[in-house]
């Protein structure tokens, strides 16, 4: 059909193109009336949804579709303070926290009629830690120290722990269930063909089902009358993806769109003057880092790693002006790795590192660091001139102040913009031995364990762009995945205040959210995990509309 | 014989270009740093991860050997598996192609048209305030950045045309004729600045020669017979003065297969240019090949269609 229409449209073209421009067909949009419309929804900032395969991406758009066409075991609610059930209606630990057994719902089925089970659950559980390295790798931090996984029965569903396990439920909470009738012809061999299966039409069981798609284009979900859980707010809703910020505010101020996620703080001052929109900003997840190259293997620059030289870097940046310009006032200086929308976890003593650059100027002196003549320190032999690799598409105007602030204590940055890949293997390649220091954003979800694993020794190679391999930090990380609450709020708090403390990452500020709506939405789109992925309450819970 | 000798010589001079062009690519792609590293960078990303990934896309083989395989597969129309979302590449560029080619088309009609009413309404009044103001208009559009004149666009049709994308996902039910208008709205503003952007050249090249072609002595000889100013210009200068307007056009159409990335990226529009701009970041050397040999195609196999009309145009060059 589509390619009927591009035909007939180029021959057309140019014959219809002065009578068109005032022409427009009717769209089905308007989140306004209670349960009624399709809500629209644009996307910018470069995300769109590249597979509908939850093996392949883990992007934040992708997820929050996957969190909305699949049951999960378990989730989050709506603000994120504790886990609820979903599939499983209820979940008993053992009495020594090892086995935990969960009830699910009865009666539920897939979309295509067959039925779903713990069986489901099971199956997924099981092919997930099978192929845990190699196509189950994006769920295997949830996966972490499960010994075996069984459904006893159609409605329970029993996994059983290597040692008491506090995280269990976070874990479990992230990980979609997959119908097993459908996937299961694809996990064999080394598993490579679950990675190569499309999903273009994807079987699901969660409250919306996918009923149109374009690759980079957009993807829209109808409300699933089968849905095991309670009737959506909202009969549809659809995401729409653009590449260019301009476009996303053009889209929801001219009312293509009913809402839009993620707007550039930019555009806040012009959304706020229309007073049909409501625009929210909100403290976001996404942590600002400046990384220290950390790695023991460290070729050159050693200096790099005195506790000393990263506690003057520390103090030489200005952070709130980065904050001032390059988030147009929109963020939060802080010294945690995570965030202060992250109440539960972040550690307020962290939220306000000094700024203070005559300090940092004191200590590069006292370690006998002259300022050679063209205002560059000198450091062991060397002038204290670093690569300062990142990544192309970060705010030029960050690594200029960041560059500028290095200047001010006489060091310099040579910063280098890259593609993805060329940055990471530039950084991790040998072992970490070539860089010196980088900048990343990194957002946690509503628990603090992938964001507190950037500076393990388990993630070289993954996650960790500092080199850093501190084993007396990775033994308390690895415990604090075991711990029940109380003891575990502690060992995040000490985490914080390690890597605070050694400074191989060195945290600059969270941005906050934008969300724009019309007047008449009234989802609850806003929240820090916006559109919240980690719950399907968002659209779950009315009313839609006016 | 003569004409069919020149035109075998052409075709088998394209196909070997073709060839040439695809196994440069191949070797230029991989000596770009980076490797598949982001695709590793994930919660549960590791060395094994890696290693796992480069044996699944046969990365830890001998180059040549990767490259034997690759051609075999192109052999037989398969461009293989995109890095990024595991898909084939083969339908994903077909797709993008079919998405770029309405626009740049109607962009490349918008240039055209433009290019030979200015042009030539340029050297009717040669001298005159329409030919300065033809040339300043030429001349100024061809210095404006592309992603600048669109983002004017953007906002100065906001409530008129749609901001981006290719169609309105939310049409209920649309027929064929909403959905064709629906993607002509989509299409207007950006064809419209790959239009504006890029009819300056063929304009002021169109003037030249034109300008050029009417001091030819067949011209006074036209003039001479009496023959009124608009056959003179349009029948006997135009059509000689076309030779160098068709070798730009030509270049123009095939490099347009490329899309216009930042025109694309704009109007977030999903051609051809801003698949290979993704698989570019993505390192996604499936994708860049796919996308990099239908470039090639296009500008080749264009370039050997201005060789045939050239032929048709100017018979001195089967010579």
């Amino acid at each position: 059909m589509r390619l009927k229409v591009t035909i007939a449209v180029t021959a057309l073209a140019a014959a219809l193109l002065a009578g068109i421009a005032g022409c427009g067909g009717s769209s089905g949009g308007g989140g306004g009336d209670a349960g009624v419309s399709t809500l629209r929804i644009a996307v910018g900032n470069g995300s769109s949804i590249d597979s509908f395969n939850p093996l392949v991406t883990s992007c934040f758009t992708c997820q929050a579709a996957f969190r909305m066409m699949y049951p999960y075991l378990v989730q989050y609610n709506t603000d994120g303070s504790k886990i609820e059930g979903d599939f499983a209606t209820s979940f008993q630990p053992s009495s020594d926290n090892t086995v935990w057994t969960f009830k699910t719902r009865k009666g539920a089925t897939w979309s295509d009629g067959k039925p779903l089970t713990a069986e489901d659950a099971a199956w997924t559980l099981q092919t997930l830690l099978k192929f845990k390295e190699s196509a189950g790798a994006t769920f295997a931090t949830w996966l972490v120290g499960i010994k075996s996984v069984k459904a006893t029965d159609p409605q329970t569903l029993v996994v059983t722990y290597e040692k008491p396990t506090g995280t269990a439920l976070v874990n479990l909470s992230q990980i979609p269930i997959l119908p097993q009738h459908i996937w299961q012809q694809y996990a064999t061999g080394d598993g490579s063909q679950l990675t190569k299966f499309s999903n273009e039409d994807p079987v699901t069981g969660g409250p919306f089902e996918l009923s149109k798609a374009a690759k980079e284009q957009y993807a829209l979900f109808a409300a699933n009358p089968d849905y095991y859980g309670p009737e959506p707010s909202v009969k549809g809703f659809g995401f729409q993806f653009f590449k260019s910020e301009d476009a996303v505010v053009n889209a929801v101020s001219s009312h293509e769109t009913d809402a839009a996620i993620d707007v550039t703080t930019s555009a806040v001052k012009q959304l706020e003057s229309q007073s049909e929109l409501n625009v929210e900003t909100l403290p976001g997840m996404d942590v600002m880092m400046l990384v220290l190259n950390s790695s023991p293997h460290q070729e050159k620059n050693h200096e790099l790693q005195n506790p000393q030289v990263r506690e003057a870097f520390d103090l030489a940046l200005n952070r709130a002006n980065m904050v001032k310009v390059s988030q147009n006032g929109y963020g939060t200086v802080t010294g945690s790795l995570l965030p202060p929308a992250l109440k539960a976890w972040s550690d307020p003593s962290l939220a306000h590192p000094e700024f203070n650059v005559a300090k940092a100027n004191e200590i590069l002196d006292s370690l006998g660091f002259k300022k050679g003549s063209d205002g560059t320190r000198e450091a062991e032999g060397h002038p204290m001139s670093y690569q300062f690799p990142y990544p192309s598409g970060d705010d030029p105007r960050l690594i200029q102040i960041i560059v500028n602030d290095f200047a001010a204590i006489g060091v310099k940055l040579n910063p280098v913009g890259q593609d993805i890949s060329t940055w990471i293997e530039g950084i991790q390649g040998d072992n970490y031995a070539k860089f010196d220091m980088s900048i990343m954003d990194y957002g946690p979800t509503y628990d603090p364990s992938a964001q507190m694993s950037l500076p393990t020794c388990e993630q070289w190679g993954g996650l960790n762009l500092s080199g850093a391999c501190n084993k007396a930090y990775d033994k308390l990380f690895g415990e604090q995945l075991f711990q029940d609450e109380g003891p575990r709020h502690k060992s995040i708090d000490t985490l914080q205040q390690m890597v605070a403390e050694e400074r191989p990452i060195l945290p600059l500020y969270a941005r906050d959210t934008v969300t724009v709506s019309w007047s008449n939405v009234k989802v609850p789109l806003a929240g820090p995990l916006i559109i919240n992925y980690e719950s399907k309450d968002w659209l779950l819970t009315g009313p839609a509309g006016s | 014989m003569g004409r069919w000798l020149y035109v075998c010589r052409r075709v088998v001079g394209a196909l070997l270009t073709i060839i040439a062009a695809t196994i440069l690519d191949f070797f230029l792609f991989r000596a770009a740093p980076g490797g598949i590293s982001n695709l590793a960078f994930v919660p549960g990303g590791s060395p094994q991860l890696k290693e796992a990934l480069r044996h699944e896309f046969g990365l830890d083989q001998p180059v040549l050997s990767q490259l034997l395989h690759y051609l075999q597969a192109l052999l037989h129309g398969n461009f293989g598996i995109s890095y990024s979302n595991r898909q084939p590449v083969g339908p994903q560029v077909a797709e993008a192609f079919m998405h770029t080619l309405p626009m740049v088309g109607l962009g490349l009609l918008i240039a055209v048209l433009l290019a030979f009413t200015t042009g030539i309404a340029a050297v009717w009044f040669r001298g005159g305030a329409v030919d300065h103001l033809s040339r300043g208009a030429a001349l100024v559009l061809f210095g404006i950045p592309a992603q600048w004149l669109a983002m004017m666009f953007i906002f100065a049709f906001r409530d008129s045309l749609p901001s981006g994308g290719m169609h309105d996902p939310f049409l209920i039910a649309p027929s064929f004729l909403e959905e064709a208008q629906d993607l002509l709205r989509h299409m207007i503003l950006p064809s419209l600045t790959f239009g504006l952007t890029t009819y300056a050249t063929f304009m002021l090249i169109l003037r030249t020669s034109l300008i050029e072609a009417l001091s030819e002595d067949y011209i006074v000889t036209a003039q001479a017979k009496g023959l009124p100013v608009r056959t003179v210009l349009l029948r006997h200068g135009l059509r000689n003065a076309l030779l160098p307007v068709a070798t730009v056009l030509g270049l123009a159409i095939g490099t347009a297969a490329a899309g216009a990335i930042i025109i694309e990226a704009a109007f977030s529009w999903p051609g051809l240019g801003d698949a290979m701009a993704k698989a570019v970041s993505q390192h996604d050397y499936p994708m860049l090949s796919g996308t990099f040999i239908v470039i090639t195609a296009s500008v080749v196999l264009v370039n050997l269609a201005v060789d045939l009309v050239y032929g048709w145009l100017d018979p001195r060059v089967r010579l």
